[in-house]
């Protein structure tokens, strides 16, 4: 995210339980939200815990969103109007997110609990919405304050720290200049990434929250992935861990996973000197996103072979896989590299 | 106005602005000498009623307007060395109606009470309006070590009479403990060169240079020997060209990041829960790193403290790893 948010303070916080949607409503039972009809009393210790989980929710895998001009969600006008109206009603606004919420859950959205956040970054007025997800069996009870029903945050902090309830699904926006595009925007989802057209992302970001990606993944895993293979090839010399570098960067893009987490990467594939450096090298390019939802197919081709070409022209072409289990690699004093490679000759032909 | 009665009604009606001045004033410095890293205490007083007449009746004043001292402020240096530079901060901060260093004034042969006294007033160029009230208005302020301190407020309390009036055997003793407090300050800051020049020292001398930005950001009290040992795991951070300007380095980023540290540390102040290093000094070093190269933080801090404490401070700053 652009804006900082270590400048990020907890102003006003407020709790709705989402029940689940029930299997078979019944006529005779009313069934929604329960809504606290006022913000929950903060110590500055409270606030200061929800600065830190919102932080820390949002560095762990936030993208950057913006809002759908066709979407039927009132979030993004209820956001707007927190941001920009001067009386805006901090408590209904809340509540008519928490109705939304309900309304919008599946069968297979779990039972959780919607807080929404009046906060400010770098002083400038944001909304933060968070919806926790929590263990069966664990229950939140409202209490009563200035006669009305509100949650009790300590309690609640208290089940957060024992990680029966879990903050998996984000939201801030900061109102940099009114209207819908002076709003940056993050959201995350530390539960499963925004794959396409998958149905329970799509719940929280689209049908919940109103917004789609800024960024087209196939774009920003091409930025990530040529601006990385950048790095390799002109800021590391040491041809073997070129090679280690350009395996992991393979590997890393034709695993499973959803999203490319930078600084995880980082840490996980790369020596400890190159790390900030390969972090700053992409920042350059460029490739300032702490995450990367991962759509590989403008690289594809890229991904299945690692190529070594040598001054003398010769090239060595192999799957990862395959240079890992066949492939040694030495450097020489000379400052030239010996690669050494054990397997059965299967056949020679001439190429242009 | 000359008549005793009405200067004690003069003052009781005039005594309450006089104690602004010196709160004011004592803000003042307090958040200069901060601004300048320099650790110092300091407070403010208005005179009694009682102290005032005394005064006029022991010193045969004729007026009122002859008292200077109706508002005054201490300043308690940590260490002589930094006398000068608390000196200097006066001078360029007030308008100066008197200046007089007792040691100067007592010559090489004769031991007796230490300390710079001033009297100031606001400077009529740097009046504003919550100042104007103030205008012309004296407060004295008394700059002194704590040992000279300790002095002048035992010997107020002791020595009531002339010195020539106590026995010889009573002038010899309160001279052997003015000589006493003169080698006092005097080997503490010899102590405190020597310490601080030992090459096996660094630590020290950095974390000199983060109190010096600390103290311009929180008043909070830290502790020194944790100080001193988390330095000692995290000093291979830097260069060795980097240590050897390492207070620039700190500057540097104090400066460019003044505005976020300060917010940071007013938002926590309340806050009893919060990271046990936040209010360390050290903290503004680990911010540093983390901006500039978290990784490498991150594995020296693994290997001798639990990770988790360091990401109590990264969530703190925004940007945990």
């Amino acid at each position: 995210m652009a804006s900082d948010l270590g400048t990020l303070a907890v102003l006003r916080v407020i709790v709705h339980e989402i029940p689940p949607r029930p299997v078979r409503p019944q006529p005779s039972t009313a069934s929604g939200p329960v809504l606290s009809e006022i913000d929950s009393p903060l110590t500055p210790g409270l606030k200061n815990y929800f600065r830190e989980r919102i932080i820390t929710t949002l560095t762990e895998g936030a993208y950057s969103v913006l809002f759908d001009a066709g979407t039927a969600s009132p979030v993004p006008g209820l956001v707007l109007d927190h941001l920009y109206q001067q009386n805006s009603a901090f408590v209904a606004l809340s509540q008519q997110i928490a109705n939304h919420l309900y309304k919008t859950q599946t069968l297979v959205n779990p039972a959780g609990l919607l807080i929404v956040a009046d906060v400010t970054v770098a002083s400038i007025r944001s909304l933060a919405i968070l919806k926790l997800e929590r263990e069966e069996g664990v229950r939140v009870q409202q209490s009563i304050y200035e006669n009305k029903p509100t949650f009790n945050i300590e309690h609640l902090r208290d089940l957060m720290l024992t990680q029966k309830t879990r903050v998996f699904k984000a939201g801030l926006f900061v109102g940099h200049a009114p209207g819908p595009d002076g709003v940056e925007g993050v959201a995350s989802d530390t539960q499963r990434g925004y794959r396409p057209k998958t149905e329970v992302a799509d719940f929280f970001l689209k049908k919940f929250l109103g917004c789609t990606l800024l960024d087209a993944p196939d774009v920003t895993t091409k930025k990530f992935f040529t601006a990385a293979e950048g790095f390799i090839n002109e800021k590391v010399t040491d041809p073997f861990l070129k090679a280690r570098y350009q395996i992991a960067l393979l590997a890393e893009m034709n695993d499973s996973r959803s999203s490319v987490r930078v600084k995880q990467f980082a840490q996980s594939h790369l020596r400890v000197p190159d790390r900030q450096r390969f972090v700053s090298h992409l920042r350059e390019q460029g490739v300032a996103k702490a995450v990367i939802q991962k759509d590989v197919s403008l690289i594809a081709p890229q991904l299945h072979r690692l190529q070594i070409s040598f001054q003398s022209g010769i090239a060595v072409l192999a799957s990862p896989s395959s240079f890992d289990a066949h492939v040694k690699m030495e450097k020489l004093g000379s400052g030239k590299t010996r690669l050494q490679i054990e397997d059965t000759v299967k056949e020679v032909h001439g190429r242009r | 106005m000359n008549d005793r009665e009405a200067i004690r009604e003069h003052w009781i009606a005039e005594r309450p602005v006089y104690q602004d001045l010196g709160e004011r004033i004592r803000a003042d410095l307090e958040s200069a000498t901060r601004s300048s890293g320099i650790r110092c205490y300091c407070d403010a007083r208005a005179k009694d009623v009682s102290s005032l007449l005394k005064k006029i009746i022991r010193r045969r004043y004729s007026s009122y307007e002859q008292v200077h001292d109706k508002a005054g402020v201490r300043v308690v240096a940590i260490f002589e060395d930094d006398i000068p530079k608390i000196e200097t901060l006066i001078q360029n901060r007030y308008h100066i109606h008197a200046h007089q260093n007792k040691a100067e004034s007592l010559g090489p042969d004769r031991l007796g009470y230490l300390g710079v006294h001033f009297e100031v007033s606001f400077r009529n160029e740097l009046i504003t309006d919550e100042t104007e009230k103030w205008r012309g208005m004296l407060c004295e302020i008394q700059l002194h070590t704590r040992a000279q301190s300790l002095w002048a407020v035992v010997s107020h309390q002791l020595l009531y009479k002339a010195e020539q009036d106590y026995p010889i055997r009573v002038q010899r003793q309160v001279n052997r403990l003015l000589a006493l407090i003169e080698l006092f300050d005097e080997q503490v800051s010899s102590a405190r060169r020597v310490i601080m020049d030992t090459s096996g020292f660094t630590e020290g001398q950095l974390l000199e240079e983060l109190e010096r930005r600390f103290y311009t950001l929180t008043a909070r009290e830290s502790d020194r020997a944790l100080s001193l040992e988390i330095i000692g795991t995290l000093e291979s951070l830097y260069s060795t060209q980097d240590l050897q300007c390492f207070g620039e380095v700190i500057e540097t980023f104090v400066n460019s990041r003044r505005e976020k540290l300060k917010f940071i540390f007013e938002q926590y102040q309340e806050d009893e829960r919060c990271s046990p290093l936040l209010f360390q000094p050290e903290s503004i070093l680990i911010f540093e790193r983390l901006e500039h190269d978290p990784f490498t933080l991150r594995e020296a801090w693994a290997q001798t403290y639990p990770l988790d404490l360091l990401e109590g401070l990264t969530a703190i700053w925004g940007d945990p790893i």
